[in-house]
């Protein structure tokens, strides 16, 4: 039973609320809510299926990494599937539909895959449809193209408009962390032209979310004032909703920007990918939580601890009244702090 | 995506601008060869790890050919010089050395 606590939200805006569907049923937001944590914050965990056995598969992380909550985006000219529940940040009207299941999520036929995992095994696909031959075209591979893939391809033609550029700075940063942003103050303050690029929509990282004190002062408070002064630089470009997309040789690198997709109400193009030749590269991008392996660990409500930290101190979501916490190491110990 | 310097114009560009020659300081053989010079001039190839020389033209810029010596491994760029020679410079084989003491390319090092 996963829910909205009363209390809390560092990213929400409590006094702006969005409807948006998931699966047809009308569901209630936040501003500053992505997909998945409004899914949670209304109980509802089970996202998606498996490829192959149509396991139930729920919200496993709360950031890029996720690898279960895939739906299908949008309808008509802007359909895109395979987006991630925990990426896409929510705004009025957002239509989200599971994947790989039919008739519905909760009840999909194709469950009965695992049923016949016997039958099933890795590479099957070699050996059973090749007899009786004139079957193939008009009756396995109708069948398989229907059922390989997790989501559905888009069947009308895409409407928005996508441009590149190419920029020349002599640092760039790759990640808005703590640890970022103040790589990029040493570089400003040398004089250099510098970028930093962010993929969420939120300066700091984990730090506010995993606290330290600072200075005397919460980690809030160093990453705000990191971001205030950068902004004041004029040698200093700060771009969130940036992702460094790939790091090449001899100072290339692309940057792919999200202009519009937390709010389809804006003008002008979509994406925008970055072509940058840069004097020096400094990736801060930080580390994310590996799972651990045991039976039973693909079963939704199954999450990762720093997600489980994240959904309650970001987005005031608690996962469950009932929460084990499984670790290996110290890092779980926060998890079990903030529940 | 390489960066390398044509050494008539001066210009530094990335390798778009460039195109690509294969191997350098081959020894042409023709008509009236034997058979194996024939065959070696070819198709044979240092295809080196690590230093490697390369033929390179301007070809959005200014034309030339010009020879690149770099690294296939860590691709870095060591220099590039005039292609009208049949041994490299001795000022890019001291920068090489530098960087990779004891290398050797073909009969170069």
């Amino acid at each position: 039973m996963s829910t909205r606590l009363a209390t809390g939200g560092r990213l929400l805006s409590k006094n702006r609320a969005i409807e948006f569907t998931f699966d047809g049923k009308r569901f209630k937001g936040f501003q500053g809510d992505t997909l998945a944590s409004a899914l949670l914050a209304n109980d509802q965990m089970l996202v998606g299926r498996s490829f192959k056995y149509h396991r139930p598969r729920g919200i496993v992380a709360s950031g890029p990494e996720e690898p279960n909550a895939l739906v299908n985006m949008g309808e008509g000219a802007t359909f895109e599937p395979n987006q991630r529940a925990t990426t896409t940040e929510l705004f009025d009207g957002l239509k989200a539909r599971s994947q790989n299941t039919w008739p519905n999520l909760e009840f999909d036929v194709g469950a009965i895959n695992s049923k016949l995992a016997r039958f099933l095994p890795a590479g099957f696909y070699y050996k059973m449809f090749i007899h009786p031959r004139p079957l193939w075209k008009h009756v396995y591979e109708p069948f398989i193209r229907q059922s390989a893939g997790l989501g559905q391809a888009p069947k009308d033609r895409d409407t928005d408009t996508y441009e590149h550029l190419y920029a020349f700075y002599d640092v760039v940063v790759v990640g808005g962390g703590v640890a970022g942003l103040q790589a990029a103050q040493a570089a400003a303050a040398s004089g250099a032209r510098v970028l930093v690029m962010e993929q969420t929509e939120h300066w700091g990282g984990r730090a506010p979310v995993d606290g330290g004190i600072v200075n005397g002062a919460t980690v809030d408070k160093l990453v705000d004032d990191l971001v205030e002064s950068l902004t004041n630089l004029n040698n200093v470009t700060l771009r969130l909703r940036m992702m460094g997309a790939g790091v090449y040789d001899h100072g290339y690198l692309l940057g792919y920007e999200r202009l519009r997709d937390h709010d389809p109400q804006i003008g002008g193009p979509r994406h925008r990918l970055w072509r940058i030749r840069a004097g020096q590269i400094i990736t801060a991008t930080g580390a994310i939580e590996r799972p651990l392996s045991f039976a039973g660990n693909d079963i939704p409500g199954v999450m990762l601890a720093s997600a489980v930290r994240d959904f309650i101190a970001n987005w005031s979501v608690s996962v469950g009244d009932r929460v084990v916490v499984v670790t290996n190491n110290d890092d779980a110990y926060l998890t079990a702090l903030w529940l | 995506m390489l960066m390398l310097t044509c050494p008539y114009s001066g210009v530094t560009g990335e390798e778009t601008e460039f195109t690509c020659g294969g191997e350098a300081h081959l020894k042409r053989f023709g008509p009236g060869s034997s058979d194996e010079d024939f065959h070696d001039y070819l198709f044979s190839r240092e295809n080196a790890k690590g230093v490697h020389f390369e033929r390179w033209r301007h070809s959005y810029g200014s034309g030339k050919w010009f020879i690149v010596a770099r690294n296939t491994v860590t691709l870095e760029v060591y220099g590039s010089y005039p292609a009208q020679t049949t041994e490299p410079p001795q000022w890019i084989k001291d920068k090489i050395s530098a960087k990779v003491p004891g290398w050797s390319w073909r009969e170069f090092s």
